[in-house]
């Protein structure tokens, strides 16, 4: 489902695509590409299934190639229908790279500012969050998360304030390689939370078990972090040729359909790969296309990786 | 931050490879020709070891004590900071090393080994070997030229130059001023570890040495037998 924002917001990146250089404008004759959605399901809005991470990837400095770089990709990411971004204190320069990219851009409407709060002090957490959206260049975030459940009490109860002073849309609490997990699963059960992030892919799944359907009975959204497990599985299957039945569900690269095996869990909302390339980026993206596999390839996905 | 041991060195790695070799050629850049000028005062420092003048350390321990807090503002505070934020705490560290350093040499609260012995011509060859050595890695390593690294103005080769003339200095506060080094060396081994550089077994192995040299003491003259 498009809305208003997500189209005008679609037109901006592309607009700012077109700054950007030839490169990152359309190819003639090929419509860009639409990713699917997944709704929120606390409030029914629609985000694309594959959004962006910036850990690593975006902590470039005050290199302004690399600058450059970064707002490509952004670009990219937007032109191709793309809209959460996620980014954290904690990820050095991440955040001034995101504002530098959206300043550029001219801040498309369809971006969904996803970012956390990360600091063991409860009271250090508004101006820790105020820095950031100084950082990034926004009013508001569309999501706060308490970075890996860090002083996860204080911080929630900050939130939460701020949610109801509609100073932040939504909130969340984010773990990674499923560290924290009982903790994790209690904070999920007893406190309100628009969005969890954990770690998911086909070789890592514990969160099938409990979390992810915790976060459907309770109408919590997922957001997946390491889909790639940060580059190394890609890399380790890049040494393995694609198998003939990847085409079945039209994935056409081991991210794709790495991708594809996450996105097409019920619980999954959007997975956040990072990349420093416009091709990836672009990659990425159309991996969030029908079609998605059904449970018995969602199985063959898991077998066969984790047998390679 | 709890479950500790499910925390590997590359979870602690925030940047990329590229990232921060950029980060050391832009250092250079902006630096040149200053890479000239400090490989120079490493060499008059290790001749010193070998010929040691009076109230040589009142030059040499100044002198590096310098370049210890240019390292901090120029290279850690100014451009490291930017994508390590643990850097903020590293940068302190080495503009007080730095000052430990001009104090403890002004002061001649250490003072070369004089008359020299083996261990201070080993401390003097390993300070030569790391002084012109440890620019020439980058190539060997697959990188660009301009992202050699420069004794007094990037931190790897000044943390392990240091433990080099601590090495041939006399004095129990010379394992004082070991210490930011030996840290940084920990330091940078596990970065360069981290970031796939076969270099980083060099820094533990030029820290060893150095350290070992230091704790050699020059055996006393045997009685003599008539």
């Amino acid at each position: 489902m498009h809305t208003r924002r997500t189209i005008l917001g679609g037109l901006a990146g592309a607009a700012g695509a077109a700054a950007l250089g030839p490169a990152l404008r359309a190819q003639p004759g090929r419509p860009a590409p639409t990713p699917i959605t997944r709704p929120i399901p606390s409030t029914g809005e629609a985000v694309s299934a594959v959004g962006l991470g910036t850990w690593i990837t975006f902590n470039v400095g005050n290199d302004p190639v690399l600058r450059d770089e970064c707002a490509a990709v952004v670009a990219a990411f937007f032109a191709a229908g793309g809209r959460m971004i996620d980014s954290s204190p904690m990820y050095g320069s991440s955040q001034p790279t995101i504002g530098y990219a959206l300043a550029r851009l001219g801040r498309p409407a369809a971006l969904f500012s996803a970012e956390k709060v990360w600091t063991s002090a409860g009271r250090d957490g508004p101006p820790q969050i105020a820095r950031s959206l100084g950082l990034w260049g926004v009013p508001r975030f569309d999501l706060v998360q308490v970075h890996n459940l860090l002083s996860w009490e204080a911080h929630l109860d900050t939130l939460a304030a701020m949610k109801a002073a509609g100073r932040v849309r939504y909130v969340g609490i984010t773990t990674s390689e499923g560290r924290r997990r009982r903790e994790f699963e209690s904070v999920m059960a007893s406190r309100p939370l628009d969005f969890v992030q954990i770690t998911y892919n086909p070789l890592d799944r514990e969160v099938e078990s409990r979390i992810l359907p915790l976060a459907r009975e309770r109408g919590i959204a997922v957001i997946v972090n390491r889909p790639f497990r940060e580059g190394e599985l890609t890399r380790r299957l890049a040494h393995h040729p694609l198998p003939g039945w990847a085409a079945e569900i039209g994935a056409a690269s081991w991210a794709q359909l790495v991708l594809k095996f996450i996105v097409s869990h019920p619980a999954v909302t959007c997975a956040i790969p990072a990349t420093t390339r416009v091709d990836h980026v672009r990659e990425n993206l159309a991996a969030a296309a029908d079609p998605l596999p059904d449970e018995t390839m969602r199985r063959r996905i898991a077998d066969h990786i984790g047998r390679l | 931050m709890s479950e500790w041991w499910t925390y590997g060195l590359s979870d602690f790695l925030m940047f990329s490879p590229r990232v921060y070799h950029r980060l050391i050629a832009a250092t250079n850049a902006a630096l040149w020709p200053a890479q000239i000028g400090t490989t120079l005062l490493g060499l008059v420092a290790a001749a010193l070891i070998v010929a040691p003048r009076r109230g040589a350390t009142r030059v040499v321990l100044p002198v590096l004590g310098g370049l210890w807090i240019v390292v901090a503002w120029a290279f850690l505070w100014e451009r490291y900071a930017t994508i390590n934020w643990g850097i903020l705490y590293a940068a302190p560290a080495f503009a007080l090393q730095g000052l430990l350093l001009i104090v403890a040499g002004l002061a001649r609260m250490v003072e070369l080994r004089e008359p020299r012995d083996a261990a201070s011509v080993a401390a003097a060859a390993l300070l030569v070997a790391i002084v012109l050595g440890w620019p020439l890695l980058a190539p060997f390593d697959g990188g660009a030229l301009d992202t050699a690294e420069s004794f007094g103005l990037l931190p790897d080769p000044t943390a392990l130059g240091t433990l080099a003339i601590l090495a041939a200095l006399r004095g129990g506060l010379r394992f004082v001023l070991a210490i930011v080094p030996v840290a940084w060396a920990l330091v940078a081994a596990a970065t360069l570890y981290t970031l796939g550089a076969w270099t980083w077994v060099l820094v533990p192995a030029a820290t060893t040495l150095a350290v070992a040299l230091a704790l050699i003491r020059p055996r006393p003259p045997s009685p003599r037998r008539w």
